[in-house]
């Protein structure tokens, strides 16, 4: 059950989103990444990120019908269908007993100050007694921070300038977080030149695959996370586990965000028969060679967009943390959203489990 | 960017092109029935299809097959040429096509385009090789 825990913040009237678990479980506090909102934990399929079923087979030959010209060459350029439906961590979270919250960050694409500030004020009001929360059950009496991207950053910043905020918190867990920066932030063109690097007949596809990532690199929430910023500096300057709480850093190494397909005239469509008219159109998909998949073909500028070694917005080796446990998996960066195998090992982690680490 | 293109089966081509033929000879000729104005429909006993006036290109083709298929008889059965799909020429009779495996067909494209303009000639014969 989603229940409204209203807050103010800035004089703006916000809310939690708070659902119900089982008692003695912790409760998970999701935060978003730059850029997005709550929705990002709650039904990530809204959000617009890429989610293409790029294993999805391929549909069967398709009759375009009879025509007074040759059917040659390419018919049209497109891309996988969206994958759905999408699990989301609200959800998977939920289905396994587990209470979680969470929020839209005030001012999600600007500088992590202000995010910093609200949540110290969401964590205070969901360690207000229950009655002035007015929620069915007690809140849990641990709470786990589970956050995908900035909000690893995010989460960290309010622990080491809060020490003493959250003195039930037990698990720290960053998905694809940069840690130590992201080298687009440095190079904030890049993704715009990976877009046209493409023949430009196909860049409109790609913008619709690659554009929302370059224009985020450019806000200042991505570019407070450029190596070796002032910002990350300080941040890791002293910072140290807190006594008694876990931490797991998670990396992605696979830039894999949809394949490129094009449907084609089978040569059958180029040979005319005895018939009025007489050519007969008949279409096949195939994957584009050498191009496809995105953005497996760009040239790996840098480790972030380099498959095997980043997620497209983050590198793999930029996502530790030097007193976290770490896991790398083949998920590009929104996958961390909704990918099962994922969930499967923090489900495990919440359940105290981490032996398939071993 | 090399654009990679599903291969044709031939029989499998050759099966459609017969299941999708229409006799026009018998759709336009016989008791009642017209050939549609601006088609021309010949019998090719009184019309002979001759090879050499046939497209260049076709003629072109069929040597190439006759050179990697020494021996092969091959006789050309029907012919038509389509104006922007439509039928302006057919030379046919009440005859049926080849069988698959005596089946042969050519053919050629001619196109012209401008910014107010179309015009897709196609010429298609149809042969019987032994």
């Amino acid at each position: 059950m989603a229940i409204t825990i209203p807050y103010t913040f800035n004089d703006r009237d916000k809310s939690i989103e708070y659902t119900d678990g089982d008692a003695g479980k912790p409760l998970v506090l999701l935060l978003h990444g730059a850029g997005g909102t709550s929705l990002d934990m709650t039904a990530p399929d809204q959000r617009g990120y890429p989610h293409y079923d790029y294993a999805e087979p391929f549909p069967p030959d398709r009759d375009e019908g009879w025509s007074a010209y040759p059917g040659v060459g390419v018919w049209s350029f497109t891309l996988d269908n969206p994958k759905e439906p999408l699990i989301s961590w609200q959800q998977i979270l939920q289905d396994n007993g587990f209470p979680t919250a969470t929020y839209s960050q005030v001012d999600s694409t600007g500088p992590i100050q202000s995010a910093e500030d609200e949540l110290v004020v969401v964590i205070n009001k969901l360690q207000m007694p229950p009655a002035k929360l007015e929620l069915p059950n007690l809140p849990a009496k641990e709470l786990v921070i589970l956050a995908h991207s900035r909000g690893g950053l995010l989460a960290r910043k309010v622990l080491k300038d809060h020490a003493d905020l959250v003195p039930n918190l037990t698990t720290v867990i960053t998905l694809d977080s940069p840690h130590l920066g992201s080298e687009l932030a440095n190079l904030a063109n890049t993704l715009n030149d990976v877009i046209l690097w493409f023949p430009s007949s196909i860049q409109p596809l790609i913008t619709q695959v690659l554009g929302d990532f370059a224009n985020l690199v450019a806000q200042p929430a991505w570019q407070e996370l450029a190596v070796g910023s002032p910002f990350l500096m300080d941040l890791a300057n002293g910072e140290g586990a807190l006594p008694g709480v876990r931490y797991f850093t998670f990396g992605g190494i696979s830039v894999k965000l949809t394949r490129l397909l094009s449907w084609v005239y089978n040569l059958e469509s180029a040979i005319p028969q005895w018939h009025w008219p007489p050519f007969h159109h008949v279409i096949t998909l195939i994957e584009v060679p050498v191009i496809s998949p995105v953005a497996n073909s760009v040239p790996p500028v840098v480790d972030e967009i380099a498959n095997g070694k980043g997620d497209i917005l983050t590198a793999d080796k930029r996502c530790r943390l030097p007193f976290a446990v770490h896991q790398t998996n083949a998920i590009n960066h929104p996958e961390c959203l909704w990918d099962p195998g994922l969930q499967a090992q923090v489900l495990s982690i919440l359940g105290d489990d981490t032996g398939f680490w071993e | 960017m090399v654009q990679q293109f599903p291969s044709a089966n031939p029989l499998d081509f050759v099966r459609k092109f017969r299941s999708n033929y229409v006799n026009l000879h018998d759709l336009w000729s016989g008791d009642g029935k017209q050939v549609p104005e601006g088609v021309t429909l010949r019998d090719p006993k009184r019309s002979p299809i001759k090879e050499s006036s046939l497209p260049e290109a076709t003629r072109a083709l069929l040597a190439e097959y006759r050179k990697a298929n020494p021996g092969l008889k091959i006789v050309i059965v029907k012919y038509m040429r389509t104006v922007n799909g439509v039928p302006e020429t057919v030379v046919d009779d009440g005859l049926e096509l080849p069988p698959e495996d005596e089946f042969l067909s050519l053919s050629q494209t001619v196109t012209l385009s401008t910014s107010d303009h179309i015009r897709v000639v196609t010429e298609i014969i149809v042969a019987r090789k032994k």
